[in-house]
Formats: structure tokens, sequence, C-alpha cells
């Protein structure tokens, strides 16, 4: 157990540092930066104390590795690879939580909140609501009124509420460019949610609804939205016809009604086990 | 201690090990029905350690009286201690375990210190130690070995010869863990802690199965110990190494206890995904007594609830109610009784007055009850109000953040009143009652509750209302099936539980131990099994 020297950590450092300014060069040089992370991660290797390591944590090194992950997850978004981005933040998520022993000698994190509200934004962009949920549990209040932490709340919240127009407002301002990254696609993702529940609750809408309700721009854009979400709408038996200025949707055939046969004979078998079981015991005479 | 003199005469010995219960009534049946009456005559015969000594309850005693009593208590239990130990019969253990409590209540420090001095020789190291931690009482003098505190209202007799050879270690771990619990009574915290890590360390030395159930308990007071002064994450490493070594012995008790620690620790900080994951990974085991697998499905419930699976979570709140002791526990029932309330609510369901309105739980239950009002009225301005006035109460019971997603379901059940009520209603009308922004916002959320399933209803757009749809006949869907099937399941489940638990003292033709007679040992058996969930010390959660 050779702990590294703190030349060897001064080196790791300016590795660091060089990473951090590559990164924040507008417009960012992908392949640059990645050598520059690939120098860096070749260098974290020889720390000895960050986790799982079980050895008296040296401060410096777990301040790098803090930093190299947050930067590497920030960087992953700029290089748009979600995998990446999911990879740096369980890792990062080590760092953020419990080990009440290190806590007290590390200095909270800058970035922290603006790392964990991108988390909860992806989360609530992959739809893992079990997993929003607990992240949540683990925020005081405070830090839920933060800038950054407060932005994914509130699409949560929009979302649950079906008002999707608002979420069209947060996409324009973001606190970090980094968040656009996933509102954008939300934003996809929630005008199908919302084409599914225009289709159901209107029987047929007005031109100018339709396109603020889609939170698009003109009726050329509303045809290709038709288009793209053709498929969809014939999942559900619906069909949208656009007649007059006005967007009609109707229902194509009857959903078939049928008896869930399977379900039924499943049921009736258990129950015929169970009763049978009962009247064994019955009749040993217990 | 003297055989019931208001016995009928006795049969032969022999018969008197079949027929217990005809023995201490008159024939009414065999079966081992736990009136309070009996329990009541029972007692009267039995030893003096069980609770509830109503013959002694006559006469006042005078303090050092009652610690003489409280010393000859201790003495027999740890008798039957080291018989049990000897005998390898474990249930002589759990019972001498399970007078631990009686004699907690009890406890003082003078009898505390005779008792180590008692049990320890002279020499013995652990008992110096356990004696330098014991506080001195105040207006006393120091420790001396003769032990008579001058102006304490407590006079012991002068003690004979200490000991000469060490206690075996269930004696000395028992008498440690009563010096533990008198200290966390006393609202020792630091040297309670303290004391609770030498005794772990001690236990985890030993490998004796006959052990178990008493390192089950020291662990646990090490972990309230810790939790009360704030520094329950540090021991989350040994708690595991200690869960593994457990399930390594097949140490059924241990297991138990230390996986329902683990997942306390993990919920303490809100670490729900880790504790998911330790709930996978192992399996809770089967023959735990009923107490721990109640604990068990509560810190379940939990889990679950945070996750979202609420019907889940529901199934397991309400078999922890029922597994939990019947006229103890109080506040683990109000505990598991709040989060059964907002699971209830989440899912949709609204919680019967009934249960609002049983004694023990009423006062705890009181701003659940508002809330559930407020949830089923479907009255948002009610509901926003409830929260806050009882914010605080919500964050000590943990249970604000679900709270904040009833919020949908406030509004759910307000649209689900209104569209039964009206055929047709205007968006704005909509947004008055349920005291919302704008038409747009109602819009958008009668939109998508008519998406989930929540109201049956078309907007119609340029009128700038809602219309509800036709009510289509209940019986001719699924619905009562479903109904049928929930209710079916249950049952069963309640069923098979009832037979699994039924369970039969342990070879009734074993031969006798000295000092007790027959019949009491079959009543005793019996009253065991009882008593055993009965008992037992439970710690409601935070």
């Amino acid at each position: 157990t050779n702990r590294m020297s703190s030349q060897e950590i001064q080196k790791c450092d300016a590795f660091l540092q060089r990473f951090k300014g590559l990164l924040f060069q507008e417009p960012i040089n992908i392949d640059e930066c990645a050598q520059a992370f690939a120098d860096l991660q070749i260098g974290m290797t020889e720390f000895q104390t960050i986790p799982p390591s079980l050895q008296p944590p040296n401060i410096k090194e777990f301040i790098i590795k803090r930093e190299a992950l947050e930067h590497a997850a920030l960087f992953a978004i700029n290089k748009q690879s979600i995998a990446e981005f999911e990879k740096y933040m369980t890792q990062l998520k080590q760092f953020y939580s419990e080990c009440e022993a290190i806590k007290q000698l590390l200095p909270p994190s800058q970035k922290k909140n603006a790392l964990t509200g991108l988390y909860l934004l992806y989360l609530i962009y992959q739809n893992k609501t079990a997993e929003y949920h607990t992240e949540l549990e683990q925020l005081s209040m405070e830090e839920q009124r933060d800038l950054y932490i407060s932005v994914p709340l509130a699409i949560e919240q929009s979302l649950l509420d079906g008002q999707y127009n608002k979420v069209l407002n947060t996409n324009l301002n973001v606190p970090m460019k980094e968040y656009s990254f996933f509102t954008s696609r939300l934003l996809e993702t929630i005008r199908h949610e919302a084409a599914r529940c225009a289709e159901k609750a209107y029987a047929s809408l007005e031109l100018k609804e339709a396109i603020e309700l889609f939170m698009l721009k003109d009726r050329d854009e509303l045809m290709k939205f038709m288009e793209i979400d053709h498929k969809n709408a014939q999942e559900n038996n619906m069909v949208w016809m656009l007649h007059n200025d006005k967007l009609h949707f109707q229902t194509t055939g009857q959903e078939k009604l049928s008896i869930p046969a399977y379900k039924m004979i499943d049921r009736s078998l258990e129950y015929a086990l169970e009763l049978e079981k009962i009247v064994q015991q019955k009749s040993k005479g217990r | 201690p003297p055989p019931g003199a208001s016995r009928p005469s006795p049969l032969t010995p022999r018969l008197s090990l079949l027929l217990p219960s005809v023995m201490a009534q008159p024939p009414e049946g065999i079966d081992v029905d736990m009136k309070d009456k009996e329990k009541h005559e029972q007692e009267n015969q039995a030893d003096t350690v069980e609770e509830g000594d109503t013959a002694k309850k006559d006469a006042p005693k005078t303090p050092s009286e009652l610690a003489l009593l409280l010393l000859a208590d201790v003495r027999s239990s740890l008798l039957l201690l080291e018989k049990g130990v000897l005998a390898k019969e474990q249930r002589l253990i759990s019972r001498a375990v399970r007078y631990m409590n009686g004699i907690r209540r009890r406890m003082s420090i003078p009898v505390m210190r005779r008792t180590v001095e008692q049990h320890f020789p002279a020499h013995s190291t652990e008992g110096a130690h356990l004696l330098s931690v014991i506080p001195v009482e105040e207006g006393t003098m120091d420790t001396s070995t003769s032990g008579i505190p001058t102006s304490s209202p407590v006079q012991l007799p002068e003690m004979e010869n200490s000991p000469q050879s060490d206690p075996i270690p269930e004696v000395e771990i028992y008498i440690s863990i009563l010096v533990l619990m008198h200290l966390t009574d006393l609202k020792r915290k630091n040297e309670a802690a303290a004391l609770a890590k030498l005794v772990v360390q001690r236990v985890m030395s030993m490998n004796r199965r006959t052990l178990d159930t008493l390192a089950a308990k020291v662990f646990y007071f090490y972990s309230l110990c810790l939790e009360r002064i704030g520094k329950l994450a540090l021991i989350r490493g040994e708690l595991l190494s200690a869960h593994r070594t457990a399930c390594l012995r097949h140490d059924d008790v241990g297991q138990a206890t230390l996986l329902n620690l683990l997942l306390r620790n993990y919920i303490e900080y809100n670490l729900y995904d880790q504790a998911d994951k330790l709930v996978s990974k192992t399996t809770f085991p089967q023959r735990a007594t009923n107490n721990q697998t109640a604990r068990y499905l509560y810190y379940l419930g939990r889990i679950r609830s945070v996750q979202l699976d609420y019907t889940e979570a529901y199934n397991c709140l309400m078999q922890a109610i029922r597994k939990a002791p019947q006229h103890s526990a109080s506040g683990f029932k109000q505990a598991v009784n709040k989060l059964a309330v907002i699971v209830q609510l989440l899912m949709g369901e609204i919680p019967e007055r009934t249960l609002f309105v049983q004694p023990e739980l009423r006062g705890a239950l009181r701003p659940y009850l508002k809330l559930t009002q407020a949830v089923r009225v479907g009255d948002l301005v009610a509901f926003r109000a409830v929260t806050e006035e009882y914010a605080g109460a919500f964050r000590r019971d943990r249970t604000h953040t679900l709270i904040v997603r009833l919020r949908f379901n406030v509004i759910k059940t307000g649209l689900r009143k209104i569209n039964v009520s009206y055929s047709r209603i205007s968006l704005q009308d909509i947004a008055a009652k349920l005291h919302l922004d704008s038409t747009d916002d109602a819009a958008g959320i009668v939109a998508k509750a008519i998406r989930d399933g929540v109201i049956d209803a078309t907007i119609v757009h340029d009128g700038g209302f809602v219309q509800s749809k036709e009510t289509i006949d209940i019986y001719s869907t699924e619905e009562p099936q479903h109904a049928l099937h929930k209710r079916i399941t249950f049952c069963l489940d309640v069923h098979n539980e009832a037979v699994k638990a039924m369970r039969f003292p342990p070879d009734a033709h074993k031969k006798e131990l000295g000092g007790v007679t027959t019949h009491r040992k079959q009543e005793e058996v019996a009253q065991d099994l009882l008593e055993e969930e009965e008992e037992e010390d439970f710690q409601g959660p935070g």
C-alpha cells in the first residue's frame, strides 16, 4: 500500500485543470477533451484511498476524483452519450451520499446541485419514476428550492398535471446548457403524450388550439407531426383527420371485447386447489 | 415454589402431563385458551419472576424490600439461564431473556451493582468494568466491596463471598445487557454506547449457539444507543458482517434482528435504493418471531411506498399490523397505521373512519384524519392548509414526501366527484371548484385524467365544457370478479398463515428438570408460546 506522493497528486490535479479548461471552451473540441480526460483517468488509477478502498482517506484524492467525475458527466452530455452519463453519475452518487466519516472532511462540491438536478431530469426523461422518487427522498427542503433542482421538480409536477405547455417554457430558460439536452428530447416525448391525451379527451379541436396544445408553430408542423404520430394513434384505434381547419379524432373499429379466458381458468384452478387443501386438512382431523 | 394449594386433588403425574388445562380449571375443554382469568390464576402459583404479581401488590413495600425482591428475581432468572444452557434447552433461555423486560422496569442502581458483585469474581476484568460503568447514585459513597451505601434509601444486607470462578458467557452477557438497558433508561447515551460497543466485541469473539438470542439483543441495543447519539451510519459495516456471520451459522434470531437493524439504518438516512438492494439480495428467515417479522414487513412497506408500488406496500403494512402484538407496542402500531393511511390515500381509496377512532391511535392519527377528509372531498385548499399546519408532525413521521404526492390524488378525487354529479359542466366552473389557476390548466388536467381513465368524459373545446359519457353497467365488466378475487386471496392468505402458525409444545414427555413441577411445566410451555409475543419490548421507529 504505497500512498501516492504529493507530486503525483499534483500531476493529476494538473490533468484535471486541463480537462476542465478544454471542457468549458467554446466551441468545444471533443477529441482534445477526450484525450485530456483519458490522461486524467490513467493518473487516477493510482489513487489508493478512494472507495471501495478501506484505507483512511486522502482528501485531495477524493476531491480530484469527485471533480473528475462531475466534469466527465458533463462531458458525456456534450458528447451526447447517455450511457456514459449514467455510468459516471452512479459513481458520482457514491461521493455525494452517506459515508459520514468522509462527509465531515470533504468540502461540499459546488456542482453538486447542478448535477443532481441533471440526474433527476435524466430519470424523468427515461421515465424511471421509482428511481426518481427514491432520489427525491434524499433531498432536503433547501436543496429542493435550489435553482438547479427546482427545474426538474417543476417539470415533473407539470407532467403530472398534464400541463405540457409549461414544460415548453422551462425549455426556454434552463440554468445550464446541459439541461437543454434533456429538455429538448423530453419535449418530443411529451408531445406524443399530449397527443394521446387530446385524442381521448377531445372529439375535435380548432386548428389554432391544436397547434398551441402540441406546442408547434404552424399548420405544416402539425401535418408533419401527424405523420410521425400516425402509428401511435393507430395502436389506440384512433385516426386523425384534418378537415376545414378542424382536427377530428375518430375511433376506428370497436375494441374487441373478449372474455379473459386464461385468467379465469387460472383463477378457478387456484381456488379449486386451495379448497382441496382445506378439505384435506379438515378430513385429517387436525 | 410451592405447588398450588387450591388445585383439585392431583391425578397421577403421568396423566397430569397430558391434561394441563384440565388441572387448572374444571373440565371445560382442552384447548390452550388464554383467557385473562386463567392467566391470572396461573400467575399466582407461578415463579415470582412473572409479571403482574398481584399477590405481592397488596402491601406497600419499602425500597429495600423491593430491591431484595428484584435481586432474587434476577438471581432466579440467571439460574434458569444456566439450566437452559446446560440442558441446551432453548425454551428456558428464551424465557430467561423475556424476564429481562420485567426486570428492566424495576431495575435500580444498587441492585445493579449488587448483581454484578454477586456473579462476577472479584478479580474478573469484565466485572470490574461493568462496575465502573454503573453510575454512582447521588448521596452514596463510592463503590466499596461491602456494598452498603449509607444514605440511600435502599439498604442491602451484607453480601456473601463473591463467586470463585468466572460466570458462563451467557450469564456475563445477560448481566451486561441488563446494565446496558439500565443505562439507556437513565438516558446516559454516551456511556451506553461505549458499553454496547464493548459487549458487541465480546459477543462477536464467541461462537456459541446458546448465545444467539442474547447476541441479537446486544446488537439491538448497540444499534439503539448509536441511533440515540446520532452515529448510526458508522456501524453499518459491522452490522453487515455480523449478518453474514449469522447467516453462515444458521442463526435465525440473529439474522432476523440484524436484517431489521440494517434496514432501519438505511431508512434512517433515506437510502432507500440501498435498502431495496439489501432486501432483494437477502431472505428473511421464515422461523423468526412475529415481532421481528412485523418490523421487517413495516420496513419493506416503507421501501415499496417510496418506489410507488402502493399495492405491495399496503399488503406489507397490513400484515405488519396483524403480526404486531395485541396489547402492547402501540408506538409501532401508530407508525404503521400512519404510513398505511397515506398509502391507502395514494392508492385512491379512503381509509375507514373506524380506524381513526380507536383509542390508542386517536391522538397520533389526528393530522392524518384531517388529511383524509381533505382528500375525500377533493378540496385542494383544505389540503394545502392541512399540510402546512401539520408540516412538523409529517416531517417527524417521515411521510411528508409521500403527502406531496397526494396533491394529484386530491385533484383526481375532486374531478371524479364533479364528473359523477354533472353530466355537463363548463371548464371555468371546474377551475373554480378545484381552485385551479386558469381554464387552460383545467383543460390540461381534465385531459390527462381522461387519458388515465380517472373519469369518462369528453371535452368540447369550442363550447368550453366537459361532457360526461354514459355510465356503463358495472356488472358487465371485470370489476366484480376483480374485487371478489382480492377478497378470496385475502381470506386464503389468513387461513394459510394461521395453519402455519399453529405450533405444538415441543416434546411434551421430556424428563423433568429440577425444581419445576410437571403440570406447571405444561402450562408454562403453552404460555410461552403466547407470552413470547406479548412480552418482547417494542420500540417505535424514530
